[in-house]
């Protein structure tokens, strides 16, 4: 069904290609996964599919891409809109209708299909992917992962033989991400539906999958079925390092075919993990921000409730929930610049919404959802200057420079770089250091795991190991429960604007099926978390 | 201008002021009209328009200094109108009570006046300072621009424009001032028209030289004078060959006249209108409440 | 109204005709109460006939900004005085600036008149009315839809105005979001500084999500032609600019008096044939279908013409001298009885337009994830 005939990919103006000599043969109705860190060309993978490569973004295609039978040399991305559909990482961006229906209409508008035809395909696809009662629904009042469902029904109605997701999964909560999910394996069950899916947060598909092509960082890529490929990859979900550093065979790729080998393992490892020492307590556990009855409201709609919050120095807290729960509200109102109705929040005694800008940028640090709105400068170099001066302007010019700082958060950062031109972990690095240049005793991160694959997790997790051991109070926002696992000592759970679970991490995310890591799962009913925690316990 | 509490209450005085004002109407007071014998080289300044493009004679009076363009021709019987775009500073509309009872040239029927009259037909306005025997189209409104003692306001009405003299007009301003020498007759007309006879000012005026009134030519004449006059130099001997553009009607003297009183109308259609603006407003406020009930 | 009739959403060329028509109406008048008139027509109908979207709330702003631009006018015309004749009605006496001779035109301040007010507030309200058509004909009618019934020749266009509607929410989401994020570098720097951090992410975020969409509209099958010859394609374009030049040199020939008789109508006329013919030839190489097109029915034919009536009426001249009250000297405005029935009719599309397609009550969902710094951003201005 798709065929990459010795392909290269070189964008203009770099002199390394993106992808080298690719060669793959993808049988029809197969899921197939993309693997590989950030950055390294499986979005690039992906457009040539599609012909997006090079018709749109410009670039130099060497070697053949043959689609069902249609060459995209010859075939630009619309002549291919037939067999091929596409779903970007940003599934609003793509819209071009107002309501749900229309478009599911759309693309076969663009096809010339009869009206006739036309009625009946919205019905099927509005029932095969559940969007029934939401047919009416204006595009911008659904939640993630209703729009990541109209969006693949709107490249469904066309009939295509190839589906080509990228990243489908990564701004949803479990719940959303589970029912996307689900609709893929069906369409691909069902319908016979060739999938190219790259995602980074692999625990929760890998199982689904049928094959992997694992894109490396020099273009090339390697092919074959998840258990071939996974031992071997740089990047594995939790489940499949468990499974290699146990040396079990065949790799388990699911939670299922791991509990099954690992009865073993639980009888060699103590009954509780001992707490490592990567955040020695030097650190007293002073209470730096203190947070009463805070209310936030939107006109008829509350988004916090009356909520109570403590956080103490060195202390990080996951503060997790479902898309809409409150978690950035909440943030917004702890920082002191989002509104707040009702309720104090407090550092060291000093309501934050008392103080100026300046202070509050010394007192409370946020990072925000879109790290880019922070930066407007043409270079990194630039950006970091600016940091500087903001910061002395304040009197808080003490301590390490912002250059210093993104040095310690992610070495190798090209100065003169335009910031945009950066990856995602990147740029959260550079954000993170402008806004720790300012040393702030509380520090809150909205959503930073976006985008980032494991090794810029594990990277993010030291830094955050790193500042709570210099005694800030450090706040993370994330449906990331690998991560949260990792990095926080206590998970704070929203639903609804309130606070339903606040504990250790341990013991939240051990309470519920649903938000267990991958371990957590496979050790059940003893409380590990990490794989970290497994191997200091297996190997002393 | 006052702060915004003081609004509320001033437009309840405006209000009242309008209502009161137009209720009761008065016709006010002349300002400083005079006869046509206290124009001279030296003191006074003529105006003259000239109705030639309805077949009507070309009207001459008198006005005392300091005046403007504009209060000339809105004192001793003379009234203007404005155009609704441009205010009353634009003159769109003419009119003399003692000439065909004060009706208004042009007329509601040919001109509407809401927008500025094109180029072929509107009244264009000339001076002609103390002294000088030409004419020059005036680079201001009648408003703005104060005659000096002894000079000839001319208002022509046709296609003209300033630049190049086009369509000026073809009597001279020596002809128009008083203390020269009399008006050129004209040939009379076999029809004379006792209607557009304007009474002599005998009565006021002392001057020794009748000034003779001539009877209006007919229609006829006058409809081939409404067209786009040709450029003519200002000062050209008038006898001899006439140039089509020679103005139809002698030149007849218009005495300050009462005003024509003003017409009112009645308050009641705009009461009516008023009403039903209401209704409707209030329907749709209706509609509205009853939208967002049903939303609740 | 009646709930026996099932809901639909009206053509929306349907409540274009009928705006156009109440527009032309309002240019043959400047009768304040027929202009009034006309406004609560369209007030009526809207608060009536128009859905629940976002861009149906519109006309409340358009009726402000006509009543600011009835404000501006009185205003300058109070300030660059017009002349004051002796039987005017004083309402104030500002102090008159002297000007000097080279401005000599122009007279500021001076005593204001009742009649130099009216006659401000007689033009002012009518581009107020005119505006009022424009926000009521967008209000009722869902521009978008509008746009698809653009003819096949001028879809490309009618697409590049749908993305362009869209940008202007997508722009405004996105400067409450930076704006707030701004709040959190709190630099002290220049004001030149500030509109930049401000403006760069905006645009920058602009720039990527039009590419994103033009990726994603590339994907589905945007801009798919048929196998069309080059000459074919040339002699489109070249009768498509032929009759659009020669519609407006028509055009200029009919508003122009002193243009020669036959550039006007003859020439206006040419240019819409040619355009027609261009439109026609140029639709049979895009082939696009349409879902669920609108359809044009009883109720379309009844708004359009209940509307058109009162323009083809007024224009024709229906009301004689009442259409424009002269404002010096004074005058209570007279209504023309025929022309206020005829505007009357028009708002019989209240009645006659079948009741709109209410959303549902949703509860507001707990959306997605980028919203809550743009309710935030909301909120906090």
């Amino acid at each position: 069904m798709i065929r990459f005939e010795r392909a290269t990919v070189t964008y203009a103006g770099q002199c390394e290609p993106a992808l080298r000599s690719v060669e793959l043969r993808i049988p029809e109705g197969e899921l197939c996964l993309v693997v590989g860190p950030t950055g390294v060309g499986k979005s690039t993978l992906l457009g040539a599919v599609n012909g997006l490569v090079p018709h749109f973004t410009g670039g130099t295609l060497a070697g053949r891409v043959v689609v069902a039978g249609r060459d995209t040399a010859t075939h630009p991305p619309r002549e291919l809109a037939d067999v091929v559909g596409v779903v970007g990482q940003d599934p609003a961006a793509g819209f071009t209708t107002d309501t749900v229906e229309e478009e599911l209409a759309y693309g076969m508008e663009q096809l010339a299909v009869p009206p006739a035809v036309m009625r009946k395909r919205v019905e099927e696809t509005l029932d095969l992917l559940g969007l029934a009662d939401l047919r009416d629904c204006p595009l911008h009042e659904l939640s993630g992962g209703q729009q990541q469902r109209v969006a693949i029904g709107s490249v469904l109605t066309a009939n295509p033989r190839v589906l080509v997701l990228d990243e489908p999964t990564s701004a949803l909560d479990p719940a959303a991400a589970e029912d996307v999910l689900a609709a893929i394996t069906r369409l691909v069950h069902d319908l016979g539906i060739t999938v190219m899916m790259a995602e980074h947060r692999l625990e929760r598909v890998v199982q689904y999958a049928d094959s992997v092509v694992e894109v490396r960082a020099d273009g090339t890529v390697r092919y074959g079925s998840p258990s071939e490929l996974l031992p071997g990859s740089a990047v594995a979900p939790p489940v499949v390092e468990l499974g290699r550093a146990s040396g079990w065979a065949p790799l388990p790729l699911s939670v299922r075919d791991a509990r099954r080998m690992a009865p073993s393992l639980r009888a060699a490892v103590a009954a509780t993990p001992t707490v490592p020492a990567h955040r020695p307590a030097t650190v007293e556990a002073v209470t730096v921000l203190s947070a009463r009855r805070v209310l936030v409201r939107y006109g008829d709609l509350v988004a916090v409730n009356d909520v109570d919050l403590d956080l103490r120095a060195g202390q990080v807290t996951a503060l997790m929930g479902r898309n809409g729960s409150g978690k950035s509200s909440l943030l917004w109102a702890l920082q002191g610049s989002g509104p707040r109705q009702g309720g104090t929040v407090q550092v060291h005694g000093v309501d934050v919404g008392s103080l100026s800008r300046a202070q509050g940028r010394t007192t409370v640090g946020l990072v925000p959802q879109t790290p880019t709105d922070l930066l407007y400068l043409d270079t990194v170099r630039a950006e970091l200057a600016q940091a500087d001066r903001e910061c002395d302007a304040a009197g808080a010019g003490a301590g390490p420079s912002a250059d210093r700082l993104l040095d310690r958060l992610v070495a190798g950062i090209d100065r003169d770089r335009h910031p945009r031109d950066l990856s995602e972990g990147q740029r959260l690095a550079l954000v993170l250091a402008v806004q720790l240049r300012a040393a702030p005793t509380v520090v809150l991160l909205d959503e930073p795991t976006r985008g980032l694959d494991y090794r810029a997790k594990q990277a993010l997790g030291a830094v955050i190991d790193v500042l709570a051991g210099d005694g800030h109070a450090v706040v993370i926002s994330t449906h990331d429960v690998e991560f949260a696992a990792a990095a926080s000592d206590r998970v704070v759970v929203l639903a609804d604007g309130d606070i339903v679970a606040d504990g250790g991490t341990a013991e939240v995310l051990t309470a519920s099926p649903a938000f267990a890591p991958q371990v957590a799962k496979i050790m059940a009913p003893l409380p590990y978390l990490t794989v970290g925690q497994v191997l200091a316990q297996v190997a002393p | 201008m006052r702060g915004s509490r003081g609004r509320p209450r001033r437009a309840w005085a405006v209000a009242g002021l309008a209502a009161g004002l137009l209720c009761g109407a008065a016709a006010p007071a002349q300002a400083s009209a005079e006869p046509l014998a206290g124009c001279t080289a030296t003191a006074g300044v003529i105006l003259a328009v000239d109705f030639a493009h309805w077949g009507g004679p070309l009207l001459r009076s008198c006005g005392g200094t300091p005046t403007t363009g504009y209060d000339l021709l809105n004192e001793g019987g003379w009234s203007t109108t404005g155009t609704v775009h441009d205010g009353s500073g634009f003159i769109c509309r003419i009119g003399y009570s003692g000439y065909d009872g004060g009706v208004q040239y042009p007329t509601t029927a040919t001109e509407a006046c809401v927008v500025t009259p094109p180029a072929t037909a509107y009244w264009s306005y000339w001076h002609a300072g103390p002294g000088q025997s030409t004419w020059s189209y005036s680079q201001v409104g009648p408003a703005s621009y104060q005659p000096p003692p002894g000079s000839v306001e001319l208002w022509t009405f046709g296609g003209a424009s300033g630049a190049g003299g086009q369509g000026a007009p073809a009597i001279s301003p020596a002809a128009l001032r008083v203390a020269a020498a009399p008006p050129p007759t004209r040939p009379p007309r076999p029809t004379p028209s006792p209607s557009h006879r304007v009474p002599e000012s005998s009565a006021t005026s002392a001057h020794p030289a009748a000034v003779p009134t001539v009877a209006v030519p007919t229609g006829a004449v006058s409809a081939a004078a409404s067209t786009v006059p040709a450029p003519t130099r200002a000062g050209q001997p008038l006898a001899g060959s006439p140039p089509a553009a020679a103005p139809a009607g002698a030149v007849v003297d218009a005495a300050p006249a009462p005003a024509a009183p003003p017409v009112r109308g009645s308050p009641l259609p705009a009461v009516a209108g008023l009403a039903l603006v209401g209704v409707l407003a209030g329907a749709g406020a209706l509609a509205r409440r009853r939208r967002r009930a049903d939303r609740r | 109204m009646s709930s026996r009739r099932a809901p639909r959403a009206l053509h929306p060329v349907a409540w274009w005709l009928w705006a156009a028509g109440l527009a032309t109406a309002t240019m043959a008048t400047t009768n304040p109460l027929l202009l009034l008139l006309i406004m609560a027509v369209l007030a009526l109908v809207v608060a009536n006939r128009r859905t629940d979207a976002p861009w149906a709330r519109a006309f409340r702003y358009y009726f402000l900004l006509a009543v600011a631009v009835v404000a501006i006018r009185v205003v300058l015309r109070s300030v660059f005085a017009s002349p004051v004749a002796a039987g005017d009605h004083i309402l104030v006496h500002l102090p008159a600036l002297p000007t000097p001779s080279w401005y000599a035109g122009v007279q500021i301040g001076g005593p204001i008149s009742l009649e130099a007010t009216l006659s401000a507030v007689y033009d002012g309200l009518r581009l107020a009315c005119l505006l009022c058509c424009l926000g009521a004909a967008n209000a009722l009618a869902n521009p978008k839809r509008a746009l698809r019934t653009l003819p096949g020749a001028l879809y490309e266009l009618g697409v590049a105005v749908v993305v362009a509607i869209s940008v202007a929410p997508q722009l405004v989401e996105s400067l409450q979001r930076v704006r707030l994020a701004r709040r959190l570098r709190a630099d002290p720097a220049s004001r030149w500084h500030g509109l930049r951090s401000l403006v760069i992410p905006v645009v920058e975020d602009a720039f990527e999500r039009s590419l994103k969409l033009a990726a994603a509209m590339d994907s589905r099958g945007y801009g798919r032609s048929g196998h069309v010859s080059a000459a074919s394609r040339r002699l489109t374009g070249a009768l498509m600019v032929t009759g659009v030049l020669a519609l407006c040199v028509g055009a200029y020939g009919l508003l122009d008096a002193s243009a020669p008789r036959a550039l006007g109508l003859p020439v206006l006329a040419a240019g819409a044939v040619l355009s027609v013919v261009a439109l026609t030839v140029g639709s049979t190489r895009v082939r696009t279908t349409s879902y669920r097109p609108d359809p044009w029915r009883v109720p379309e034919w009844l708004v359009a013409g209940c509307g058109l009536l009162p323009g083809l009426l007024l224009t024709a001249g229906v009301g004689g001298a009442a259409l424009n009250p002269p404002v010096s000297p004074l005058q209570w405005p007279g209504l023309p009885l025929g022309a206020a029935a005829a505007i009357a009719v028009a708002a019989l599309a209240a009645v006659a337009a079948p009741p709109p397609p209410l959303s549902r009550r949703r509860r507001p969902s707990p959306a997605r994830s980028a919203p809550a710094p743009a309710l935030v951003a909301e909120a906090a201005t």
